[in-house]
């Protein structure tokens, strides 16, 4: 079932025309040199894999891409600490040979000369001098620019960080409009966007120009097309194919792993019978 | 002017002009500075922090101005239950609910970025134009949700949490009629 965690092992295999559709037009939106894109998708319905195939996608950019829940915080000091430790970029500044008049470039050598926790600490304390030039340095190489990815920013609109992270998000539209060719792509949830909205509308018009919405639920042509690529029963796929219209609306995980659990739909967060109630919200 | 009748004042301000998010309902700071400056309270700003010290009271930052956010309590529950719950409600079948719920999401989604429509935003709507208590509002999206549920996709988040099958939702989208 690790299948039911998006990887980079499985990035190239998109199914279902309005997911490479949405994949296409967030390469688009980079492409077009759109600041911001972010992903938008409800739990398990393919955000990351997205991200993901773009990265496979853009290879004309260097990229780095930060899984956030691996962080100890979602400041903007600490993902330009992540994004120096990516291997992608310690290579780039590593075989990087400079000319007399490529000042970011000998700044860059010079600090990472010391060691790469060096050039990590350079990045935390002054990320916007680091990204600037690194982005350089990527367009000097070839590059078309620098894409950093963030999956995972906030876990939900309750997430203790959240703050902090819009904070981190406004900070990264401020920058990449003073630095040609820096992009930051990012996953974020329904309710996530919704409170962003509420509380930094700022932020939220720049995110705006380069919104993509994942579709919510899975069709039923799409689930045959799931079942061509992902680990699946035969048995499974037509018990889903002729329950469809019964069930909820079904996200690509929840199909992906009914492909294969059919049985006990429970595991797959389908509940038999359900209980509803009402929470306290704090 | 007194912490007590600031306190009075400002619920009738919420049970008019508020938006219920949660434990707190909240009113455009700029509605209350209108009110106040019309009614000529002297000293009412310097109140207001007292209240905010008291925690009765939190500002909080919406869009590109600030509201202020009032603790519920019993009082004023009871005096927006007075307003907005006609006796009358009770005769409101399932499916004649369902009609007005799928329209209020209909109409609501447009006020959302996500096309997702926060439970609580339509539970203030139900009750602002048809008088549907929140108990009842409860009972009947629960039946919904529970017997309908390949109509709506749900999604964590929003003022009104409910807990289905284990897992806490807040947000609603209408995808098939």
């Amino acid at each position: 079932m690790r299948h039911l965690i998006a990887s980079s092992r499985r990035a190239g295999q998109i199914a279902g025309r309005r997911w490479i559709e949405a994949r296409d037009l967030a390469v688009k939106y980079v492409r077009q040199g759109r600041p911001l894109v972010a992903i938008v998708g409800r739990a398990g319905c393919g955000k990351t894999h997205i991200m993901l195939s773009m990265y496979e996608e853009l290879k004309d950019y260097v990229r780095s891409f930060i899984d956030t829940t691996t962080l100890e915080n979602r400041t903007l000091s600490t993902i330009a600490g992540a994004v120096a430790s990516t291997q992608l970029i310690i290579n780039l500044i590593k075989y990087a040979k400079c000319s007399r008049s490529e000042d970011y470039c000998k700044r860059l050598r010079e600090v990472y000369s010391s060691g790469v926790h060096n050039l990590i600490e350079y990045a935390r304390r002054w990320p916007t001098d680091f990204l600037r030039d690194l982005t350089r340095l990527s367009q000097s190489r070839g590059y078309k620019g620098l894409i950093i990815f963030i999956d995972e920013g906030a876990i939900s609109s309750d997430d203790p960080q959240i703050p902090q992270y819009i904070r981190t998000l406004h900070a990264f539209r401020n920058i990449c409009s003073q630095i040609d060719g820096l992009h930051v792509v990012f996953s974020i949830l329904p309710d996530v966007l919704e409170y962003i909205a509420k509380v930094d509308v700022p932020l939220m018009d720049i995110i705006r120009t380069g919104v993509v919405y994942l579709p919510d639920y899975v069709e039923r042509d799409e689930i045959q097309e799931l079942a061509k690529i992902y680990p699946s029963r035969e048995d499974c796929l037509t018990k889903l194919l002729d329950n469809y219209e019964m069930l909820p609306p079904l996200t690509v995980r929840q199909v992906l792993c009914l492909l294969q659990e059919c049985d006990n739909p429970t595991i797959c967060g389908i509940e038999e019978s359900l209980e509803v109630r009402v929470e306290e919200q704090q | 002017m007194g912490l007590t009748s600031l306190r009075r004042i400002l619920k009738v301000l919420a049970v008019i002009f508020g938006e219920d998010e949660g434990l707190y309902i909240c009113i455009p700071s700029s509605t209350v500075h209108k009110v106040f400056e019309k009614l000529s309270f002297e000293g009412w700003d310097k109140n207001l922090i007292d209240l905010v010290n008291e925690g009765v009271l939190r500002v909080q930052r919406f869009g590109r101005g600030s509201r202020l956010c009032i603790r519920k309590d019993d009082e004023l529950v009871k005096i927006r239950d007075f307003i907005f719950s006609p006796e009358s409600f009770s005769s409101i079948s399932l499916e004649e609910f369902e009609r007005i719920f799928d329209d209020a999401l209909t109409k609501l989604k447009s006020s959302s970025v996500t096309g997702f429509v926060d439970l609580g935003k339509v539970r203030d709507f139900l009750m602002r134009n048809y008088g549907i208590p929140e108990d009842m509002f409860v009972k009947y999206v629960s039946k919904l949700i529970t017997s309908k549920r390949w109509k709506y996709a749900i999604c964590h988040g929003g003022s009104l949490r409910l807990k289905v099958g284990g897992v806490q939702i807040g947000l609603v989208k209408l995808v098939r009629r």
